[in-house]
């Protein structure tokens, strides 16, 4: 049965987020929405097969020797020296992410917020070094590693689709790899309160944590593994924290799914509770189709 | 900011001359054309260069749209001339039968308006929500209304014409 607490998703608008076109805060809307209504989990379904095929349709007319972009593609936006900056903070992040043992296997906890996904980025990342700044990476060798997206998801539960490049949401002033730490899922879990967001079923590789102190939730990347070995990671945190990183993990080049949001959160004291709004994300360097299927194995402990 | 030419040609070309080639219909024409846009961006050099092209390539068209119609009439006499053509092999059936599709589309895309099939090539170019509506002057808010319409209606269009040409496939091949 449906359980809408908001009208239906007009068709026009999930065109438009299919698109990329939306802001981060009606994505998420719309992502929350599609949770909890049947009706527009349909008309979604609709709505990216017209997509689909009115792209095909289009890339079929034009001769073989201009259709240079796959069906559906977008190009990027020209990349910005802040987009760069947000990209090699976000490279150093996945470097670090790529880099730890893929220790724990651990059984899936349920229903949750934002992650990101990211197959090969082991390679991607190796040659990225430290942490001192633009000089470790160019524009040119940002969008050489964009164009080593690959061109299908192989797990049998995601969706085959072609490489897509949105729109790079505007580049945040945060530095993700600033006040991170390594620490095991279990001592995660302590600290999320006993609610750190995953994808069922998938082997967590690890976690790392940014304290955001006086009582506010931490902001978490959950590193986790498809079962070709590709790396996936979930990302979520309090809104104001995770949209910054979530910005700039997709100026790197990779796509991160549609936000959801969870249930309120209390932190802090007992005798100043606070509440606060969780945002969690799939992201990788996949189609936005197969990052978004992904969100549906997501689970909160 | 000095006007970049050179990282305009090189991150639009390709899309100019794919949203040309489905306003003529002629892959040669379509370069020669994308090439006169890139020559009046470098006279013009404009503040928004990105839209400004694809705003110009849209005129262009037009204007070679009309001159063809003018063509043709001088080149209808010249079609019942016998042409010299190679045996038919398999990539001469496979050229048909793309070329085929190809028309299909074409006659699909012919059946939008011309608004909603601007809109749509223009997306397909890679134009963002905001480019699009500066270029084809609806609100940024109408873009996504146009597009669904326009995708639905290529789909719905290119569905009806791959049906109602069936039974001649059909009887062609019996």
């Amino acid at each position: 049965m449906s359980r809408c607490a908001r009208p239906h998703v007009p068709e026009e608008e999930f065109h438009a987020w299919l698109d990329g076109a939306l802001s981060r805060a009606q994505s998420a809307e719309i992502g929350e929405h599609l949770l909890g209504c049947l009706l527009c989990r349909a008309a979604h379904a609709d709505a990216v097969a017209t997509r689909d095929r009115a792209s095909a349709l289009l890339a079929l007319a034009v001769p073989g020797g201009i259709r240079r972009q796959l069906p559906g593609t977008r190009r990027a936006t020209s990349i910005t020296r802040a987009r760069i900056a947000a990209g090699v903070a976000v490279l150093v992040v996945g470097g670090w992410l790529a880099n730890q043992p893929a220790t724990l296997a651990l059984p899936t906890p349920r229903l949750s917020t934002m992650a990101f996904v990211a197959p090969a980025m082991d390679a991607r990342f190796r040659d990225v070094g430290g942490l001192d700044g633009e000089s470790l990476l160019d524009p040119g060798q940002l969008t050489h590693l964009a164009a080593l997206r690959p061109q299908v998801v192989t797990s049998a539960s995601l969706v085959t689709v072609t490489p897509r490049t949105l729109p790079l949401a505007p580049a945040a002033d945060v530095d993700p790899a600033i006040g991170w730490e390594q620490i095991t899922w279990d001592d995660a879990l302590v600290a999320a309160g006993g609610s750190l967001a995953r994808l069922e079923g998938l082997p967590v590789a690890g976690v790392r944590i940014q304290r955001n102190g006086s009582g506010t939730r931490p902001t978490f990347f959950v590193k986790q593994r498809l079962p070709d070995g590709r790396a996936v990671w979930v990302v979520e945190g309090p809104e104001d924290r995770v949209e910054p990183v979530h910005a700039a993990i997709e100026a790197s080049g990779l796509t991160s799914s549609l936000a959801l949001r969870t249930r309120h959160d209390y932190t802090g004291s007992e005798e100043a509770p606070m509440r606060t709004l969780r945002l969690v994300t799939v992201a990788a360097a996949l189609d936005k189709d197969a990052v978004d299927a992904l969100t549906v194995k997501l689970r909160l402990e | 900011m000095a006007f970049d030419l050179e990282g305009l040609y090189r991150t639009t070309y390709d899309s100019v001359v794919r949203f040309l080639y489905r306003k003529v219909w002629d892959a040669d024409r379509a370069e020669d054309l994308a090439q006169e846009v890139f020559m009046r961006a470098l006279a013009h050099q404009p503040e928004k260069p990105r839209s400004w092209v694809f705003a110009v390539a849209a005129n262009i068209a037009r204007d070679e749209a009309r001159s063809a119609i003018r063509r043709r009439r001088h080149l209808v006499l010249l079609t019942h001339e016998p042409i010299a053509s190679p045996s038919p092999g398999k990539e001469v059936e496979e050229r048909m039968e793309q070329e085929e599709r190809q028309a299909e589309v074409q006659r699909a895309l012919d059946t939008l308006s011309p608004r909603d099939r601007e809109v749509l090539l223009l997306w397909d170019s890679g134009l963002s929500y905001p480019e699009i509506a500066e270029q084809s002057g609806l609100a940024v808010g109408a873009v996504g209304t146009t597009l669904a319409r326009a995708r639905k209606r290529l789909v719905a269009a290119h569905d009806m014409l791959e049906g109602s040409s069936e039974p001649v496939r059909a009887s062609a091949r019996a």
